[in-house]
């Protein structure tokens, strides 16, 4: 119970009412910056952390909690009003989202997302908040072996995403994982398919290249709806922005399990946010939704919002109790954290704690205050809809050219942009699915650096996979899946 | 009317950013920087060559050395290689800056074709160590029984970051004469990764930086077992660590891991010695000494821009023939 | 029977997975006894799985409809190659500029004034929010070289 004393004795250095007013003003300017696609949480988080350097320490911490929360907030907008996700987890997000807001809810929508997203983030604040360092020490039992065995269940589930025919999903899922072979071999530094040059070294750069594939080919698809009436049916108020009873309940549970579950994903090293929302979507799939999953369903949208967010919480146990931080925004984080006397590491509950407790009665504050926010702004952020096709054809080109520039700093990933929205183009005109493409680039590179550390550990033999416990329980799931898929195929088959 | 306030605002927002050419000067003036200047790190923000970056854009703030303003530019694609060779190939009047330490160094003159030569360099700032930790799941008494096992046919794993590790890991394989299959090394993508797998007890050992461990030694998850110098550390709180030659039958192997500042190969060397300079200042500074040195215990290695290029130069080389590149 | 983007894709994709097989196995290394998986162990086998799937899409494809193109599409994949090639020579925001006033003069018929209210607010926004405020340094192509 001494936790939550602590956890209490923050709070009260937390709220007063400049606090609070730095915290908005965190939020507001963390939506709308995480809602630029190309920006994103990553760099949201690095552009704005300036801003913090004007208050007093406490106000600070405050500030850059705000500034995280609503960068995870925001990435979901431009993912749900134009279907371009801004950064990784938002891929899951577009699944759901937008066709939602083509259904003629898209203030619905956006709640929906930022709900769970609440939920989610909640939830991984009060696990953190009970098990703290513990969680963290849970984490590092994961290794190569047994993050490489996670990874290959998680690559299957991918099949789950695949869209209709089978065999397009998985050359889709394949393309992916190639390109993300691209560049340097991440285990021995060598540098593999990059043709000698000094761009593809690195390897393709995610952002631009989500951009193009899933934004920029819309764009050019867009020109056959250019002339069609686009005065939409939409009731734009603010009373359909708001959820109803039956909303909230078709959102609610899948927001509670993907909010565990994404928990326990963020705590593992390197798995991130993206997978925490692919998780969350995967485990949906498993149960009974109202609609469809990707045909705007408010379960779909709610289990990888709130995946996402519980991952970012869950990811502040390691970052807070031994100082690792489990992805790209973490690491910026710990940045902006350090320099505010912030010295993270394994002493850092025992050492330091007005201020670790002081920072996560931030984080519970700062999750709050941007959803608040969020109601606030979602009903004239909407309004971006009503502008017609004609208009939004050069706008989201500009948007895409300027967001994957920003990415990269550089015109390579514009021309990266370029090229991946041509073939993206292209897939969607033979019907191929794009979502895979991308999910695969993220697990893939997790799952190929893992697989080779554990046959450096083993030797070269893939035994290691079935002696190690952790690793033992991922295989036995695995069979199992592909067991009960395949009865299930075959039942289907004879019935017909 | 209307349409002429556009037209202006247009001509405005299209023509702003692209400035103003610069003024008349005297070509026997010493150089003074005219407007934004732009710092180029090759690796993420939040790293250590990050931080040593806006260590040193700090201290020049506080000191007031110079008035203009440090935009500086994570620029991390194609591993750093492509803007290590954008800054080579800067077309530059003493506005660009980049970071480069070893283990920028090695990496580039391994997987490009880009040398220090296409550089000025400006300075060298300060000198880093490397140690080995072992954590509390490490299996081994003394590193010496670790040696003894790896040559009785049981695989050693040592973890590591890029460039710098790596570069000391094949120094450890050739002392001891112990085969990659014995003595294994487990590539990661950042120093605090490696310290992750150390923790977990994924792997046996790590190699690391003293300002990266200091921490984990503090609260007993890591022990430091060697430092990798000729000497112990003379002062801070790793003056215990024994050195190679103490713990095992092996000779000393010592790391040298600078940090340096490097411009543009066509600065103009009037602009070169302006920073070479302001880095001098920055390095004889207290706050320097207190909010970098000291902190992440390095030692203070200032090297002006002729030195600087002799000693960088001659780091590439010996690495050319190290890894057989040598022209 | 015509040949139509629907086989040339698959098409394409067996000749980059032909490529990257020979790559892993020929240049990279497959298999190193001691260590298990060498750089090329994974790409290939995922190459190979690319290329059944490639060849059976190939074939699947003779069977489904022709793949419909609208030709409006293309005008803005050009557009899109106009404003890279346009930011390397003046620079990226100009070009943007640039593209909008032609985008809305000639694709959309719009009169001058609004075109340049459109184009003149969406550069300036840009430039506020990304070139100022979020100090992202635009790059100015050639023109860099005469200032």
């Amino acid at each position: 119970m001494e936790n939550i004393q602590w956890l209490l004795q923050g709070f009260q250095v937390a709220l007063t009412f400049e606090n609070i007013g730095a915290a908005t003003l965190g939020a507001i300017l963390g939506i709308l910056v995480g809602a630029m696609p190309g920006i994103g949480s990553l760099a949201g988080v690095a552009l704005l952390l300036p801003l913090t350097y004007k208050f007093d320490p406490t106000t600070a911490i405050i500030m850059l909690g705000a500034l995280y929360y609503a960068n995870m907030f925001g990435g979901a907008y431009s993912a749900i009003l134009i279907n371009i996700p801004g950064d990784g987890p938002a891929v899951m997000t577009t699944l759901d989202g937008y066709p939602m807001a083509q259904k003629g809810r898209p203030g619905a929508a956006l709640l929906v997302a930022n709900t769970a997203s609440f939920i989610g983030g909640l939830i991984g604040m009060i696990i953190l908040t009970f098990t703290g360092p513990a969680l963290a020490r849970l984490g590092l039992n994961f290794g190569p072996v047994e993050m490489a065995s996670l990874m290959i269940l998680a690559m299957t589930s991918i099949g789950w995403l695949m869209g209709d025919s089978v065999m397009k999903g998985l050359v889709s899922t394949a393309l992916g994982i190639i390109i993300a072979c691209i560049g340097m071999d991440s285990v021995t530094g060598i540098p593999r398919y990059s043709f000698g040059n000094i761009y593809l070294l690195g390897g393709i750069p995610f952002t631009p290249l989500v951009i193009g594939m899933v934004g920029f080919s819309k764009v050019i698809g867009m020109m056959k709806d250019r002339n069609a009436v686009t005065e939409l049916d939409m009731k734009l108020s603010f009373k359909e922005s708001l959820l109803s009873p039956s909303d909230f309940g078709r959102l609610l549970p899948p927001a509670i399990r993907s909010g565990i579950l994404g928990t326990f994903i963020g705590v593992l090293p390197g798995a991130g946010a993206t997978t925490g929302a692919f998780a969350g979507y995967a485990v949906q799939k498993k149960f009974k939704s109202k609609e469809p999953l990707g045909t705007g369903a408010i379960e779909g949208l709610a289990s990888c919002e709130a995946g996402n967010n519980a991952a970012a919480a869950g990811a502040f146990a390691p970052l807070l109790a031994l100082g690792i931080p489990g992805s790209g925004t973490g690491a910026v984080l710990l940045g902006g954290l350090m320099m505010w006397g912030l010295t993270p590491g394994p002493l850092l509950f025992t050492e330091q704690p007005e201020f670790t407790w002081g920072l996560i009665a931030s984080l519970f504050l700062a999750n709050g205050l941007t959803l608040l926010v969020a109601i606030c702004i979602i009903p004239f952020l909407v309004k971006i809809l009503v502008i017609p096709t004609r208009l939004m054809i050069p706008i989201i080109t500009t948007v895409c050219i300027v967001g994957s520039y920003s990415a990269t700093n550089s015109l390579y990933g514009v021309i990266i942009m370029f090229v991946a929205g041509c073939i993206g183009y292209i897939m969607n005109v033979c019907n191929y699915p794009s979502a895979p493409l991308i999910l695969a680039i993220v697990l893939s590179k997790i799952f190929e650096t893992n697989l080779r550390r554990a046959f450096i550990i083993s030797g070269g033999s893939p035994l290691i996979f079935f002696t190690e416990p952790i690793s033992l329980f991922f295989m036995v799931v695995l069979i199992l899946l592909i067991v009960l898929t395949a009865r299930k195929k075959v039942l289907d088959k004879s019935k017909i | 009317m209307k349409k002429f306030k556009t037209l202006i605002l247009l001509t405005i927002g299209a023509t702003l950013f692209v400035g103003c050419g610069g003024a008349e000067e005297d070509p026997n003036a010493p150089f003074l920087p005219s407007g934004d200047i732009e710092w180029v790190v090759t690796s993420s923000p939040g790293g250590g060559s990050d931080i040593y970056t806006r260590v040193i854009t700090d201290v020049i703030k506080q000191k007031g050395l110079v008035e203009e303003t440090f935009l500086i530019n994570n620029q991390t694609d194609g591993g750093g290689e492509v803007g290590r060779l954008r800054v080579s190939q800067e077309k530059d009047d003493g506005h660009m800056l980049l970071t480069f330490n070893s283990g920028d160094l090695t990496p580039m003159v391994q997987n490009t074709s880009n040398r220090i030569e296409n550089f000025k360099p400006i300075a060298v700032m300060a000198v880093d160590s490397q140690i080995l930790l072992e954590g509390v799941h490490t299996e081994y008494e003394t590193f010496q029984d670790a040696l003894d096992a790896a040559a009785n046919g049981t695989s050693i794993i040592i973890g590591g970051s890029k460039g710098d590790d790596i570069a000391l890991y094949e120094e450890l394989l050739e002392v001891s004469g112990l085969e990659k299959s014995q003595l294994t090394y487990m590539m990661f993508d950042a120093t605090s990764e490696a310290l992750t797998s150390l923790l977990g007890g994924h792997v046996d050992y790590c190699i690391s930086k003293p300002a990266a461990s200091m921490q984990y030694i503090e609260s007993g998850d890591a022990e430091a077992t060697v430092a990798f110098k000729t000497k112990r550390f003379s002062s801070g709180s790793l003056t215990d660590v024994p050195i190679l030659s103490e713990i095992t039958d092996l000779e000393d192997i010592e790391s040298s891991v600078w940090r340096g500042i490097v411009a543009p190969g066509k600065m103009p060397d009037k602009a070169v010695a302006y920073w070479s300079d302001i880095m001098r200042q920055v390095s004889e500074s207290e706050e320097w000494k207190t909010q970098y040195l000291d902190k992440n215990v390095l030692e203070s290695f200032y090297l002006p821009a002729d030195e600087a290029k002799v000693y960088m130069t001659e780091y590439q080389n010996d690495y050319l023939e190290q890894i057989g590149k040598a022209e | 029977m015509k040949i139509t983007v629907k086989q040339i894709f698959p098409g394409i994709l067996i000749i980059i997975s032909l490529f990257f097989i020979y790559e892993g196995i020929v240049n990279i290394g497959f298999w190193d006894g001691d260590n298990g998986p060498k750089g090329g162990f994974y790409p290939t086998i995922i190459a190979v799985v690319l290329l059944i799937g490639s060849i059976v899409s190939l074939m699947q494809s003779l069977k489904e409809d022709k793949a419909e193109f609208f030709r409006d599409d293309f005008k803005v994949i050009f557009a899109g190659a106009a404003i890279i090639a346009g930011a390397m020579l003046i620079g990226l925001l100009p070009s943007i500029a640039i593209y909008l006033i032609i985008w809305m003069k000639v694709i959309e018929k719009m009169s001058w004034k609004s075109t340049l209210i459109f184009a003149g607010a969406t550069t300036i926004i840009v430039y506020l929010v990304f070139g100022v405020w979020l100090a992202i340094q635009f790059p100015m192509g050639l023109l860099e070289n005469f200032l």
